[in-house]
């Protein structure tokens, strides 16, 4: 995998163009956090961020077959997220007790804020570097043992006997894979590359 | 309204900004700062700029205030089911398809199935409320943010993500109180007026004054979990009032347990020093107790007997990272605290592995995963019925 931000080798996009749901499954457990922070940032009803994020996947889901074409999925990810948070506060109404006031000024700011191309730039880097700094390594053996039970659909029976170590030792494996994917894949992700 | 118009021509200093995005300012504050940011094209500009950085500099903190989890299954859900119903296949097919795809994780989403599939199990999702003096009661959602205000219409208390904070230190001549109720499910902190942490585990009640009086003894009064961070102030010692157990400290970091249904009320001592005594005693009688840090004491309510004893407080404060730890703990206390922190109901039909005792430790992670475990390890075998786990 190339360093540079969001360009993730193509043989992943091609798994994702091919409706691969463990490479859906990796990508949103990489971006869905970050991108839902940041659209709580962008809207002014915080509650709706992580709709705008799931709609962003939802449509990475139906056009999926377009997606071979793409080269930096951190930027097209993050450019979705943003046009979803724009149509958000289009169509914000007053939802509330607000103040109409108030809320105008809320919205103008924010909708400044996500308009905003400097503090876009600043914000769609930054989301690519924490990417790639959080995609690193499981421990060797942690990651064999997900990779039997998530890909491979071992059963955790199965798995401790052909590694000959205990059930308890493959429920802690794939435990601590699971709590720690969201901030270290790089291996898991390799396995695509 | 001329406050507004005194902020409103002076330039903001970077601090400021930081403060509105905090959300640490004023209604007035923040009106000013709003019509200062729209004032001028620089002026946004610099704005836009400081808040960029403020959102990118908490970037990697986001997996803790973002249900991660949830959010997946609630996306494979919606994408792939499309694709199978149009495709015409059946429903029950769709349910045999999804779990095979998913795991047993795939049963705990939330409502989709509206408990029509007697197979599945569905935590009940409640909420938290705040019950006011009056009688009031506010629901608290997780990402919301109310404000708590007094008869006089004043700020007392905010809420910032999970936690709800008290500030105004006004000496009031009366305790006014408020009581949080967190369900089975849930967590959420609170802070005292005085500057004591609360934090409260599932299933927990508290009620607490606003704010305390000058030179009278801090007191509250807790049902369910909870760990306090209490403030020093020799002047007002602390006193939680825990079903039937008084536990008095000056200043002092402790996890007191006094579920209603419990037999017993615990405390475990990690910093400093409590006292402990039942209702209608002191600390001067007899049969109260001082801990010393790593103490747990246990008072049992059917004969009101205090004891202590040595602990890894460890286990004791594991649940505030949202973990369960269980060390030599029967079968059926297991699965109460599980009932707890996910909010579903277990019945278990095998009385004699209830008395079992058990070591085991889990992370944040779905009750599925636990029950697998239990299945996998102990061969411990159960099925799901109208929403409930039923242990054969």
């Amino acid at each position: 995998m190339e360093q540079d931000n969001g360009h993730i080798d193509p043989s992943f996009i091609s798994l994702l163009a091919k409706g691969d749901k463990v490479a859906f499954e990796t990508l949103f457990r990489l971006y869905y956090d970050k991108l839902t922070y940041i659209a709580r940032h962008y809207l002014v009803h915080i509650e709706d961020a992580e709709g705008v994020v799931q709609n962003v996947f939802l449509y990475l889901w139906e056009k999926k077959t377009e997606l071979s074409d793409i080269t930096n999925i951190n930027a097209y990810l993050y450019t979705l997220t943003k046009r979803g948070c724009l149509d958000n506060l289009r169509h914000e109404k007053v939802k509330r007790n607000y103040i109409a006031d108030a809320l105008y000024k809320e919205k103008m700011i924010q909708y400044g804020f996500v308009k905003d191309e400097a503090a876009s730039l600043l914000l769609e880097n930054e989301l690519g570097q924490k990417i790639m700094e959080g995609i690193d390594s499981l421990p060797e053996k942690c990651r064999e043992v997900f990779v039997k039970s998530r890909m491979d659909g071992l059963k955790h029976k199965e798995i401790a006997k052909e590694l000959g170590i205990s059930h308890k030792t493959v429920d802690n494996h794939i435990a601590k894979a699971l709590t720690h994917m969201r901030l270290h894949l790089k291996d898991f992700l390799s396995l695509f590359l | 309204m001329p406050i507004t118009m005194a902020f409103r021509f002076l330039p903001m200093k970077d601090q400021d900004i930081i403060a509105y995005l905090k959300g640490a300012v004023g209604p007035a504050e923040r009106n000013a700062m709003q019509d200062w940011i729209l004032e001028s094209d620089e002026n946004s500009k610099r704005f836009y700029q400081i808040k960029a950085a403020f959102v990118a500099s908490d970037l990697d903190k986001a997996h803790r205030m973002v249900d991660t989890e949830k959010g997946l299954t609630q996306f494979e859900e919606m994408a792939y089911s499309k694709t199978i119903y149009g495709r015409l296949v059946p429903y029950v097919k769709y349910a045999a398809i999804a779990i095979v795809l998913l795991g047993i994780g795939f049963l705990f989403q939330q409502g989709y199935f509206d408990g029509n599939d007697p197979n599945l199990l569905i935590p009940v999702d409640e909420a938290i409320t705040l019950e006011l003096d009056d009688g009031e009661i506010e629901v608290i959602s997780e990402d919301g943010n109310i404000q708590v205000v007094d008869k006089d219409g004043n700020v007392v208390g905010t809420q910032k993500g999970t936690q709800l904070i008290y500030e105004n230190e006004v000496s009031e001549a009366d305790l006014v109180y408020n009581t949080l109720t967190v369900p089975y499910g849930k967590r959420f902190d609170l802070r005292l007026s005085d500057g004591t942490s609360v934090y409260l585990n599932a299933g927990t009640k508290i009620k607490y004054p606003v704010t305390f009086l000058e030179g009278k003894q801090r007191q509250v009064f807790l049902t369910g979990e909870a760990y306090f961070d209490v403030a020093t102030d020799v002047e007002r010692p602390f006193i939680v009032n825990a079903e039937e157990l008084n536990v008095e400290v000056l200043g002092t970091e402790f996890n007191v347990s006094a579920y209603a249904e419990d037999e017993s009320t615990s405390v475990v001592l990690v910093e400093g020093s409590v006292g402990l005594y039942g209702d209608g005693a002191s600390l001067e009688n007899d049969t109260a107790i001082v801990l010393k840090p790593g103490d747990q004491g246990t008072f049992e309510r059917s004969n009101r007997s205090l004891s202590a004893k040595k602990v890894n407080t460890s286990i004791y404060t594991s649940w505030m990272n949202g973990e369960l730890v269980f060390r030599n703990m029967s079968f059926d206390n297991i699965l109460l605290k599980m009932e707890r922190h996910y909010n579903i109901q277990i019945t278990n039909q095998n009385k004699e592995l209830g008395q079992e005792r058990f070591n085991a430790s889990f992370l944040d992670q779905p009750i599925a995963d636990i029950l697998r475990y239990f299945n996998e390890t102990h061969e411990i075998e159960y099925h799901i019925e109208n929403n409930q786990v039923i242990i054969d």
